[in-house]
């Protein structure tokens, strides 16, 4: 299962900076923010580390869901093929996300990109 | 938006297609369309994403992916008896919001064979920026080509709206617009305007 994304923890951050410095919107003096990024990431894993329990397999299986990991198919309708097992199911829901679409390249680069990974929804 | 995005430092070039990206030792060079050219540290390419349905076996159910039918489908049941989407597989609104409402219905519809709907047309669009934009209901496109040429267009400057105001959070053009079939109103009045 992938880890949390810390993407919403980091907007927090920002939004607030953002807020502090226009904060004359408000009828507060602005303030500029000494923005020290290790102290933010630390913040992040913090999160990240609290977060994770809740949304981890062990979490799940004591709810009594079977976790697999691994790449499921559909084969043919009513059975998902994961490796070698073949799981009958009565209803499969399919929840798979989307994955971001970079323009076309003309020519080779060494450079390759980050692609950000969204979960579904997101 | 752009004057938001200028007082926040953003240099905006619209519209700017872009035409050419080359690596060079000062960094990325992009070309535009408009005969700009930049140089750059980082390029951030926001142009889309796309559903993760090619490896799914999709075939192998009778699953259609993709088309013009799958907003056909508000009760996320897919052509395949038992088979459900949700989420940005649908290629639906990808919202976290739009996945959360797609996972209780399919999941409802699923497990108890009922065949509740998710309303999409009611669906709020957010685009994510400082200020956001936000969106109910149909374009005024769509409202024309749905009901015709005769549609009410109420503009109402968020300005004047009291939240709005308290929030501090407003931009010189902050406005909304809501659109009505003319039968909805009783009678239109100077702010109002009909589209044509």
């Amino acid at each position: 299962m992938d880890r949390v994304r810390p993407r919403k923890t980091l907007l927090a951050t920002a939004h607030l900076a953002h807020r502090m410095r226009t904060a004359d919107e408000v009828g507060l003096p602005p303030v500029d923010p000494l923005v020290d990024l290790a102290t933010v990431a630390d913040r992040i894993r913090t999160v990240q580390a609290r977060i994770e329990p809740h949304d981890s397999p062990e979490r799940l299986r004591a709810a009594g869901v079977e976790v697999v990991h691994g790449r499921g198919r559909l084969d043919g309708a009513g059975s998902v093929r994961v490796g070698d097992r073949v799981l009958r199911t009565r209803a499969t829901l399919l929840a798979t996300g989307a994955r971001p679409v970079l323009p076309p390249r003309r020519e080779r680069s060494a450079a390759s990109p980050t692609k950000s990974r969204m979960p579904p929804g997101s | 938006m752009t004057a938001a995005l200028t007082r926040d430092g953003v240099d905006m070039r619209i519209p700017s297609r872009v035409t050419a990206v080359r690596e060079t030792a000062d960094g990325w060079v992009v070309a535009t369309a408009a005969g700009d050219v930049i140089t750059t540290g980082r390029i951030i390419a926001a142009t889309g994403r796309r559903p993760n349905s090619d490896d799914l076996g999709l075939g192998s159910a009778g699953v259609h992916a993709g088309g013009r039918h799958r907003r056909r489908r508000p009760t996320l049941r897919t052509s395949c008896d038992g088979v459900y989407a949700a989420g940005d597989v649908t290629g639906i609104l990808p919202f976290t919001h739009v996945a959360a409402a797609h996972g209780v219905t399919a999941t409802v519809n699923a497990l108890f064979l009922t065949r509740q709907k998710v309303a999409h047309q009611a669906m709020p669009w957010v685009t994510f920026t400082d200020p956001e934009v936000a969106r109910a209901g149909m374009t005024l496109r769509q409202a024309c080509s749905r009901f015709g040429q005769e549609i009410e267009v109420v503009d109402l400057p968020l300005g004047r709206v009291d939240r709005a105001l308290t929030d501090g959070s407003l931009t010189a053009s902050s406005a909304s617009s809501v659109m009505t079939r003319p039968a909805a109103v009783a009678r239109p009045s100077s702010r109002q305007r009909r589209v044509r």
